[in-house]
């Protein structure tokens, strides 16, 4: 199994005062919230903490997109791998992802992965992602074509990674007389792409696809929710495309929080966890989560029906209990994890190390105690600690 | 010090079968091996001349072309904010108005000056000719989307959000930028041009006050557009310009003679100037990407940018300045004399010159060079003369 450590840079110091004012950190709260001094220790914090993972052996590191919000300093992960482009020598460098359809002119996302993916001689994963509900009120775009320009970017953007310019491009969304990329990607012939989700039926069908197989990454959500949506992609391609998915097309990202003991573990993460999940995540309940038309009507169901962590008001035991987290001393957390892929036989897993206010000291502890007891338990793993996919179970 | 990036690597015979370097010259001329290695000595270079004492380091945009690599410079601004300490970080420039969406540069900007602790220098560009090809953005609407992007960046970074913007470009029901800029009240504005009296007007104008630079040119037209500035903030404005208004960009090449300067340099040069920065006129100048006065103008002073440049003439014209360390002291030393330029932004690295005879022209400019302009201040300057400047 890969092991990956993934960064939501959040701004941690927030004043908590906001919530008599405010209902969430996202689009509205005032940006007078972020204060530039504070910003920059963290961005400095954070950026050590990627390159200490991966001097501690972590297979990758990962960054992702978040526009206008406390929960996620981001909005732009180009910036941030190519941070750590030339800081870090042998990991994967993974963005997960970026929103290509968000924008007017998705090379230009193209064009900086590629770049990315010369300077490091290949190390890039490239996430392609819609964006979540409140991005299209942040960017000023039309939900409903969220899905189809999606679709139209990665063709156009696969299409400039690999064939030689200039050509014409001529989509619904985008018209491109000259495409002519240079640089090309390092990989060949392109990056591997990733697709991150809440869990859309669109986007596994779509990423399982014989054409595609890109991995497909669940986001944090209760484990049994988790093991739905990773066997739906395995179903998905056995049934409708009449092939067996390798299990490096499966990812599972997960906030974990490592220390001595399994109550001391418990206690210091409890209030950090719980300001994650209850003061930065959006709510579910909150129409700019899910804007009209992001989604179909079967997709909205499935996940309002799954997504139970993201309505606010979550305690660290039940979050534990579900496992939407996984809290421990490193024995409990290899235990759980090894269990988990035994389960769902994911080749890749997310660490989220660092989540909500975790501060500097307990985030270094804890990925230090993964770097040493947890993760080269994990790097053993293959198939044959996979208990396999059995279709019938996955269907119920 | 500024960088350029260029795919050196090039097969000038194939560069040769096409009309230029740019837009369609096709990518599979393009090695990524080849340009594994030459990003990563680029960076090299430029952390280098960080170490050795240069006040910045300087990169910019251009797409699908082998004049520059850097179709986004945040990528190389961001890796190198890490990886420099001290020494000011130019993008110059980002062509905002490019782009349908120029807020995501904004935050892009606002992310490297946080994270570089206040570092960033941010160029405003239209963007050159060929890059409303390969953009597929109109011409005719740069002047307009430069300026309305620039107003919405401005705002963005500077008043609390949310708020809406509704221009004529640019509509967005929520603009509230985080992170905000680390410097207060955003990062210092460059624009980098070519010469269009539009850019020079509105750079100077008193609510801005914009580093105005000049691009390679021949010296006669640094003076004109550069004492320009002066001269539209005196007369037009009525205020006197800072010297720190005013940069001045030039490549540069150093050995320990001048006779060996400029045996070493003349192919790598005249491969920059004819190789890789030729491009036919319409790709420089599409219809409507400069009013037609602007058009006139640099039709007239451009003429040594459109191929069969020779090194001699480059350097009697003073485009490029190539010798010894002592000559080109000398030579900066005079042409800041004569202009007041605040910063000058020397280019390097240009067309084919390989690694070693890079590395040594920043060594000596760094050891040689450096030391004897650093200190040049408005005491050397022979001042602005609205007369002679009008005259000329």
């Amino acid at each position: 199994m890969k092991v990956f450590a993934f960064h939501l840079m959040p701004y941690g110091a927030l004043d908590m005062s906001y919530a008599e004012e405010y209902s969430s950190v996202w689009l509205k709260l005032p940006n007078s919230y972020f204060d530039p001094k504070v910003g920059h220790e963290l961005y400095n914090r954070y950026l050590d903490e990627l390159e200490l993972c991966a001097s501690l052996g972590f297979d990758g590191v990962s960054v992702n997109e978040h526009h206008q919000n406390a929960y996620g300093l981001m909005p732009s992960p180009v910036v941030t791998a190519a941070a750590l482009a030339r800081k870090t020598a042998h990991c994967k460098i993974a963005i997960l992802g970026n929103a290509f359809a968000l924008r007017e002119h998705p090379l230009t996302l193209a064009e900086e992965h590629a770049m990315i993916d010369n300077i490091t001689g290949g190390r890039l994963i490239t996430g392609m992602v819609r964006g979540v509900g409140c991005e299209y009120f942040s960017m000023g775009v039309n939900p409903a074509f969220s899905l189809e320009r999606h679709i139209e970017a990665h063709d156009l953007v696969v299409r400039a990674w690999t064939e030689t310019g200039p050509f014409a491009f001529e989509g619904k969304h985008y018209h491109f007389e000259y495409v002519n990329m240079w640089p090309r990607p390092y990989q060949d012939p392109h990056p591997p792409i990733w697709c991150p989700s809440q869990g859309s039926t669109e986007t596994i069908e779509w990423a399982a696809h014989p054409d595609r197989k890109y991995t497909y990454l669940q986001a944090y959500s209760a484990f049994d929710s988790v093991l739905r949506y990773l066997n739906l992609y395995r179903s998905v391609a056995e049934v409708k495309y009449g092939y067996t998915a390798s299990s490096s097309q499966i990812a599972w990202s997960v906030p974990v929080y490592c220390a001595e003991t399994d109550e001391k573990a418990v206690e210091e993460v409890r209030p950090h966890i719980e300001s994650l999940f209850n003061t930065f995540l959006p709510k579910i309940s909150q129409s700019m989560f899910v804007p009209p038309g992001y989604m179909t009507a079967t997709s909205m169901k499935k996940i309002f029906a799954h997504k139970a962590a993201l309505r606010g008001g979550q305690k660290v035991d039940d979050l534990i209990a579900r496992g939407v987290i996984v809290v421990g001393s490193p024995d409990t957390v290899r235990k759980i994890l090894i269990e988990r892929h035994r389960q769902a036989g994911f080749e890749h897993v997310l660490i989220m190390p660092q989540f909500g206010t975790l501060p500097a000291d307990l985030t270094e502890k804890n990925l230090r105690l993964l770097g040493a007891d947890v993760v080269p338990a994990l790097q053993a793993l293959d198939e044959n600690n996979y208990a396999g996919f059995e279709p019938a179970v996955a269907a119920e | 010090m500024f960088h350029l990036m260029p795919y050196a690597g090039l097969d000038m015979k194939e560069r040769d079968r096409h009309k230029s370097a740019w837009v369609t010259l096709p990518n599979s001329l393009y090695d990524p091996e080849v340009g594994h290695e030459l990003y990563n000595r680029y960076l090299d270079e430029l952390e280098l001349a960080a170490e050795l004492g240069f006040d910045g380091v300087a990169i910019n945009e251009h797409h699908q072309n082998a004049y520059g690599l850097m179709p986004s410079p945040v990528v190389m601004a961001s890796s190198l904010a890490r990886r420099t300490e001290g020494c000011k970080l130019a993008i110059l420039g980002n062509a905002f108005a490019l782009r349908e969406h120029p807020l995501t540069l904004a935050e892009e900007h606002a992310m490297i000056d946080c994270i570089t602790g206040g570092r960033l220098i941010t160029g405003f560009v239209r963007g050159i000719g060929a890059e409303f090809y390969s953009m597929a953005a109109n011409p005719t609407l740069s002047h307009e989307r430069h300026m309305e992007a620039h107003d919405l960046v401005i705002r963005a970074w500077t008043e609390k959000g949310p708020f809406a913007f509704e221009g004529k470009h640019y509509h967005f029901e929520y603009v509230n930028m985080w992170p905000r800029p680390y410097q207060e009240p955003h990062p210092p504005i460059w624009c980098p041009s070519l010469g269009s009296t539009e850019t020079i007007e509105w750079a100077a104008h008193p609510d801005r006050r914009y580093v105005y630079a000049q691009n390679y040119s021949a010296f006669t037209n640094v003076c004109k557009f550069l004492d320009q500035y002066r001269e539209v903030a005196a007369t037009q404005y009525g205020y006197n310009a800072s010297s720190e208004q005013i940069a001045w960009t030039a490549p540069v090449y150093v050995a320990e003679t001048d006779e060996q300067a400029v045996a070493e340099a003349t192919e790598h040069m005249e491969t920059l100037f004819n190789k890789f920065l030729y491009l036919p006129f319409e790709k420089l100048f599409p219809p409507g990407y400069l009013s037609m006065h602007s058009y006139k103008r640099v039709a007239a002073h451009k003429k040594n940018v459109l191929g069969g440049a020779k090194m001699e003439t480059l350097m009697e014209t003073g485009v490029v300045i190539v010798g010894s360390p002592e000559t080109v002291r000398r030579r900066i030393a005079e042409c800041h004399e004569v202009l007041g330029f605040g910063t000058f932004v020397s280019l390097l690295q240009f067309g084919t010159l390989p690694a070693d005879k890079t590395e040594r022209n920043i060594r000596l400019f760094a050891e040689e060079v450096l030391p004897a302009i650093q200190p040049l201040s408005d005491r050397e300057y022979r001042g602005f003369e609205p007369a002679t400047a009008a005259a000329e």
